[in-house]
């Protein structure tokens, strides 16, 4: 009996034993947390989902977790600027389980306006001004397009036309005095046209650098106020799918967007696909009524009638890397259908602006662009010190303005196919460049190679700019040179020959050669030469000086008609030749600990500057009367001398470990002697005062909220029949957070624009010749949930 | 070494500085800026003033510039409400002139009574309606400022009476008897529109001001609602003696009766003047 219980016991208590030794909680798992180049990381933020616990790593990036059980668990791994791990899946089946988690930088990021980080080597490497944007401060900043998301970047503007696509302009320059790459391939639109957008869509944009001066040198004709170069988008994670679902609404014209997008990637092979759709209504302005010309006309319900739009994209890019370098191929398409407000085609009347009864609809007129893309990139490495980089590409652009067939001319009869069709223009371009790089110990000199041809049709019932082919091949030697660790030398020459065919056309309305034929050769040289003094780690000093080119454009050869984008008659000169600027750029870049200072100012000379001047005159240059009604004077294209100059300044301090603030001011003066030119950007200042919120918040992680100012200076710097523009202050709150639920973290980003409703106007918009405001207060919030699997 | 540096920097920073603010003396302006428009004081005409085709527009206006005015023009074309699909078959009138002004002057008043609104355009009679009345202005330098003022073009009373043409009408006294059908053919048109068709049997003792709907003998025709708006329109009206209900719009009970009546056609426009074919008697039996 006593055995028997004794025994019972025994089993009792090693059962019990057993049992406890499954159950036993006195596992450990601990590890380290560290950068792409094992370097710790500090204060890095480590959240355990299966038991909600949290740290954060030590000084030596050292973290750990007790009380755990044996099993499978999940970590999520986070640190400003780096891309989040989620999960790190990891097994605890040892008393001590160890683990080394590592973290790769989010995309070369420009988080919090912090000018250095060891990854834009490019950057870094060139004498010019560049300043760059990540996936972060795109998602905290994001505007109602690509280049309203980046305005507030110091020497960056957007040109805006109502709040669908928008123009870029660096320091002043937009139109075709900037240009904007995509994968390496020049994105080509009707880019001189001011309601004309550009054709990106914003969501597929992670990181995007910003080159602030002439860049002929490497991409040719067009670049001479700068460059904005989309970057490629970044790989997955090898052996993973990784999936991400963006929602966007905007409360000011009842925006709602969705973008979705998948990446993959094996051993050598990788993917990308994305879809984005955003639709919106008449924005709200907060005035009731606006004065065009003396007359005063109501804003019914305070919404600009017909400025709703829609906007569609797709992306698609396939690629392969081994040893031998990598290639991809992308193929894109973009749409976006927008209204105009009535009164920007014609004159403003009262029946035009009565409301229509719905705020989504798009009703006459409204403008209609098709992009497509096809291009492909390809690094190849011939050996350590060789590669070989290839780019080329196809793309089209189709572009369609329709309005209410209304004739400038006396006898002219509505076509029968399309007769509201008034502009249409199809855009083919073509282009590739091959560049041959060679690294000799510390000199890197690069060959390069690239020929572009364009041909333009054009169709609807009214003419502005002819049919046209363009040619191009330019030839170019770039040598880079550090000397030592603290200097760098960079130095370039390029020579282009273009030719441009405007086609003869013949208006059967005025009787009248419209455009004659015009056949011209441009030859170009470009030229560049900067020194990069980098002594430390805290101090960089740039210095550039270069010479940059553009061909002119059909308009200011061939134009010949009356332009809605402008509101004016346009007379095109065959005589003009390229356009070419001389250009001395200055970077003081200084970094602190607590703290950091930047400043760039430039200087410009425009020895034969293209715009267009009012003669004054109601007469054609033979001394006829014009045809057309609804035009005022003339317009012609002239080149005379201009000048420029401006500066950027940014500074930043830590206040603690949780508040920081920042400010940044731009400034840019523009003559021709005489006047100002059109468009310059009155003076800005942003102040920023931001606040990340402590991490014992348990479910929100790299929460930030800011409050930000906005000021701007009153425009007087104005051309001739250019208004002035009141100066106007805009305050602005954004908060971010990623929360974490059981199954995924949802990023958030809640923005609150122009919180006080300020009725202002903004000088470089389209609709300032009609007094319209800008957008009233608006409310955005922004959801994005990554949803990731391992495919294995 | 650490001086070094900071003079090196300060030094740079005022050359920065120096760089962006001194370069804009370098610069003097040859001629002197000039961004204020022109005035224009349009006294006449006046903001919605009418007009009929035919009168002379009286366009007078104050110029006025703070250096030296340069050109003026006026343009003149229909304003809103009008469709103008097709502008040459509607009559549209689009009028577009410009002047410049003497050398140095700062202050003009111009007038001008040349400016006639015609009576037709390609042929078609000039399109009543609201047209737009623009003076724009530049001065020396190129400012340009605009004015609008709309006038109103009237249409001309119309008293053109419609046009009857027949191609097919009785016998003069004719003799019908029960079963026969009374037949008359032919078209009618207006230089505006039409707004009544009546083709009616009347007593003979009846008078014109007795044609239509409620005193004529017997309808064979109403076609009011077709013709209404019309220009022209072609019409064959006919009518069986002894039917019980007449042609009219709704038809109305008949007692036919034997006699002397006539037939005859009356078109109306739509400014009221009045065309009645000439009496085709008639007997019945």
């Amino acid at each position: 009996m006593q055995s028997k219980l004794i025994l019972l016991l025994f089993l009792v208590f090693a059962t019990l034993c057993g049992f406890s030794q499954l159950q036993d909680d006195d596992y450990q798992l601990a590890g380290f947390v560290v950068n792409d180049r094992n370097e710790p990381m500090a204060g890095a933020h480590i959240f355990l989902a299966e038991k909600s616990k949290q740290t954060l790593s030590d000084s030596s990036g050292y973290f750990y977790f007790t009380g755990l059980k044996r099993g499978q668990y999940s970590l999520h791994v986070s640190f400003i600027g780096y891309r989040c791990i989620h999960p790190y899946r990891i097994f605890v089946d040892q008393k001590n389980t160890k683990v080394t988690v590592i973290m790769e930088p989010e995309n070369l990021g420009l988080e919090e306006v912090v000018i250095f980080s060891d990854q834009r080597e490019e950057a870094n490497r060139t004498p010019q001004a560049v300043v760059g944007a990540g996936e972060k401060y795109l998602r905290e900043n994001r505007g109602s397009s690509l280049m309203t998301s980046l305005e507030k970047l110091p020497g960056v503007q957007a040109m805006t036309i109502g709040q669908g696509l928008s123009k870029p302009m660096i320091r002043g320059l937009s139109f075709n005095r900037v240009v904007v790459t995509e994968n390496n391939i020049k994105v080509e639109g009707q880019q001189w046209g001011a309601d004309h957008g550009l054709e990106v869509d914003q969501f597929g944009v992670e990181q995007i650098e910003i080159i602030k001066g002439p860049s002929s040198l490497i991409y040719g004709s067009d670049a001479l106020g700068g460059v904005v170069r989309i970057m490629p988008h970044a790989l997955a994670s090898p052996g993973s799918i990784e999936t991400e679902v963006n929602t966007i609404f905007r409360s000011v014209n009842d925006l709602l967007g969705i973008s979705v997008r998948s990446r993959y990637r094996a051993e050598r092979f990788f993917t990308y696909v994305r879809f984005t759709q955003t639709r919106f209504s008449d924005y709200r302005v907060p005035a009731d009524s606006f004065y065009y010309n003396r007359y005063r006309f109501e804003i019914p319900n305070r919404r600009l009638k017909n400025t709703a739009g829609v906007e569609q994209s797709a992306y698609f890019t396939a690629g392969w890397m081994d040893h031998w370098g990598k290639l991809s191929i992308s193929a894109s398409n973009v749409f976006a259908k927008t209204g105009f407000f009535p009164g920007a085609h014609g004159l403003p009347s009262a029946a035009k602006l009565r409301d229509d009864g719905s705020l989504r609809n798009i009703e006459l007129p409204f403008q209609q662009v098709n992009h497509f893309k096809f291009s492909f990139n390809g690094i190849f490495v011939l050996d350590e010190s060789r590669k070989l980089i290839i780019n080329g590409g196809y793309q089209s652009n189709h572009r369609q303005e329709w309005s209410l067939f209304h004739s400038h001319f006396p006898g002219q009869q509505a076509p029968e196919i399309n007769p509201d069709l008034e502009l249409e223009w199809v855009l083919d371009t073509w282009l590739g460049d091959i560049v041959y790089r060679r690294q000799v110990s510390d000199h890197r000199l690069d060959f390069g190679l690239s020929t572009a041809y364009q041909a333009n049709r054009i169709d609807g019932y009214m003419f502005l700019i002819p049919s046209y082919q363009k040619t191009g091949v330019g030839a170019f030697y770039v040598h880079d040179w550090k000397l030592n660790k603290k200097w760098r030398f960079n130095w370039g020459l390029r020579y282009d020959w273009g030719n441009l065919k405007l086609d003869y056309y013949f208006s059967p309305f005025t009787s009248t050669v419209k455009s004659p034929n015009f056949n011209g050769d441009f030859n170009d040289l470009s030229w560049g030469a900067g020194v990069v003094f980098d002594p430390d780690n805290s101090l960089m000093i740039k210095l550039n000086l270069a010479r940059s080119f553009r061909m002119p454009v059909a308009a200011e050869l061939g134009s010949n008609g009356i332009h809605h984008g402008s509101f004016r008659y346009e007379l095109g000169d065959t005589t003009i030749t390229s356009e070419y600027a001389y250009q001395a750029d200055l970077t003081l870049q200084w970094q602190k600990q607590k703290w950091y200072f930047a400043m760039s100012p430039f200087a410009a000379y425009f020895p034969n500057f293209i715009y267009l001047n009012p003669t004054g005159s109601y007469l054609m240059p033979d001394g006829t009367e014009i045809q057309e009604a609804d035009a005022g004077q003339i317009y012609r294209y002239v080149q005379s001398e201009a000048y420029r100059f401006g500066a950027e300044m940014q500074f930043g301090m830590q206040l603690s470990r949780l508040f920081d603030w920042d400010i940044q001011t731009e400034y840019v003066y523009t003559t021709d002697g005489v006047y100002p030119i059109p468009f310059t950007p009155p003076f800005k200042l942003v102040i920023g005062i931001n606040h990340k919120l402590p991490a014992y918040w348990r479910k929100l992680h790299q929460t930030q909220l800011r409050c930000e100012l906005i000021s701007v200076a009153k425009q007087e710097l104005v051309a001739r029949n250019e208004l002035v523009t009141p100066g106007y202050n805009l305050f602005n709150i954004s908060f971010s957070t990623k929360i974490l639920t059981a199954y995924f973290p949802l990023g958030i980003d809640l923005q609150w624009q122009n919180v006080f409703n300020a009725k202002y106007f903004s000088h470089l918009s389209f609709y300032r010749q009609l007094q319209l405001p800008e957008a009233g207060t608006n409310i955005q919030l922004s959801l994005s949930v990554p949803i990731n699997a391992n495919v294995k | 070494m650490r001086n070094n540096r900071f003079f090196a920097l300060m030094l740079l920073m005022a050359t920065a500085i120096a760089f962006t603010y001194c370069s804009k003396d370098e610069d003097d302006p040859v001629d002197e800026k000039d961004t204020v428009k022109p005035q224009i004081n349009l006294t006449s005409p006046a903001n919605e003033t009418e007009f009929l085709p035919g009168d002379a527009i009286a366009f007078s206006a104050v110029l006025s510039d703070d250096k030296e005015l340069g050109s003026y023009k006026i343009d003149i074309h229909p304003g809103e409400g009008h469709n103008h699909k097709s502008t040459s078959d509607n009559g549209a009138w689009s009028y577009q002139k410009s002047w410049s002004l003497p050398e140095g002057s700062t202050n003009e008043t111009v007038n001008h009574s040349e400016i006639v609104i015609p009576l037709e355009v390609d042929g078609v009679p000039t399109m009543p309606g609201d047209y737009h009345f623009l003076v724009y202005c530049t001065d020396k330098a190129g400012n340009e400022e605009f004015v609008a003022h709309d006038v109103i073009i009237v249409e001309p009373a119309d008293e053109t009476a419609p046009e009857i043409a027949l191609s097919f009408v009785p016998e003069e006294n004719q003799l019908y008897i029960r079963a026969d059908t009374i037949k008359i053919a032919g078209s009618v048109s207006d230089n505006r529109h039409l707004s009544e068709l009546l083709v009616a049997v009347m007593r003979s003792t009846s008078t014109e001001d007795m044609v239509n709907t409620t005193d004529a003998f017997v309808i064979m025709l109403n076609a009011n609602e077709q013709v209404a708006g019309q220009n022209s329109f072609d019409f064959n009206a006919s009518i069986l003696v002894g039917a019980t209900q007449d042609n009219n719009v709704p038809p109305r009970n008949v007692t036919w009766a034997r006699g002397n009546f006539y037939v005859i056609v009356k078109a109306v426009d739509d400014s009221g003047n009045t065309t009645f074919s000439q009496r085709f008697p008639i007997l019945i039996q």
